[in-house]
């Protein structure tokens, strides 16, 4: 029997895959849980990202930054910078990002956010579903404060 | 190499072949779908009166595709879009042109120099840090 994750993955997941084909975004679903996303920045660098929803939406997804073929992770050359959103310490800086929670990820930059309390944190703001984070990422990476990749 | 071996061989190459079969017809799919937009794309552009323009939205829910008078501001713009795709009115929203959001709301979409056609982004604000 499919899980409420999994259930809340698939429908989420419908409109990620109506936007992909016209913005570049490239999605491949790993398992029911899992899905590797590719996104293009406004340098035409490309971006990926190795997004975990096991326990969604008890807690928010891990969206970590990987290569092409989704088996390298957090490694600088696949990171973009250039705000406080695209953090120093590698990970994307939102409550809606299990990896910006220290309790879950050293470099996680908040250890005053409560997991559990991710959507209702005032900087979850209205992204509580995959296709917002998505697009939260998508719009950083061709917005002014991108800056480039962050090279070893 | 005995008839098994050849049996064994013939028969990985078919599932090869059957693979890169399936892979062909989901791209031709797709290739289908894209020139029906397309087709269609080029409809609507024609349909267009010379003072409106085609907006192409991804929104939280999907993609939203509508005609506005350039004149029209970005705020009922955006009302129009939480409205058509069900989204949260209690959520507040920004429209993103590639680099510029589209601030402040007041403002009319010629005045981001928007015409004919654009590919805008809606996002929740406040979503970050």
């Amino acid at each position: 029997m499919a899980t409420v994750a999994e259930l809340t993955v698939a429908e989420e997941l419908a409109a990620v895959r109506e936007i992909a084909p016209g913005r570049g975004w490239k999605l491949k679903e790993l398992s029911s849980t899992r899905f590797h996303l590719t996104l293009p920045a406004k340098d035409k660098s490309l971006f990926h990202l190795l997004v975990d929803c096991d326990q969604y939406k008890v807690q928010p997804p891990a969206w970590r930054w990987c290569d092409a073929a989704g088996e390298l992770t957090d490694r600088p050359a696949d990171t973009p910078k250039g705000s406080g959103f695209l953090h120093d310490k590698g990970v994307i800086c939102a409550p809606w990002n299990r990896l910006a929670y220290n309790s879950v990820d050293s470099r996680g930059p908040h250890g005053d956010w409560t997991i559990g309390d991710w959507q209702k944190n005032s900087n979850t703001g209205g992204c509580t579903t995959l296709a917002h984070m998505a697009l939260r990422v998508y719009v950083e990476l061709n917005g002014p404060r991108y800056s480039s990749k962050r090279l070893g | 190499m005995d008839n098994s071996d050849e049996l064994r061989e013939a028969e990985a190459h078919l599932e090869r072949a059957e693979a890169d079969l399936k892979v062909a017809e989901t791209a031709e799919r797709k290739a289908e779908h894209e020139v029906d937009e397309a087709i269609e794309e080029i409809r609507e552009l024609e349909r267009l009166k010379h003072d409106e323009i085609l907006l192409d939205v991804a929104t939280p829910k999907g993609l939203f595709r509508g005609v506005f008078r350039e004149s029209t501001k970005v705020s009922p713009v955006i009302e129009v879009i939480v409205a058509k795709k069900d989204l949260d009115r209690k959520d507040t929203f920004e429209l993103f042109h590639g680099e510029t959001p589209l601030q402040p709301a007041d403002r009319t979409l010629e005045s981001f120099g928007l015409k004919r056609k654009a590919k805008l982004e809606l996002v929740a604000t406040g979503s970050g840090v």
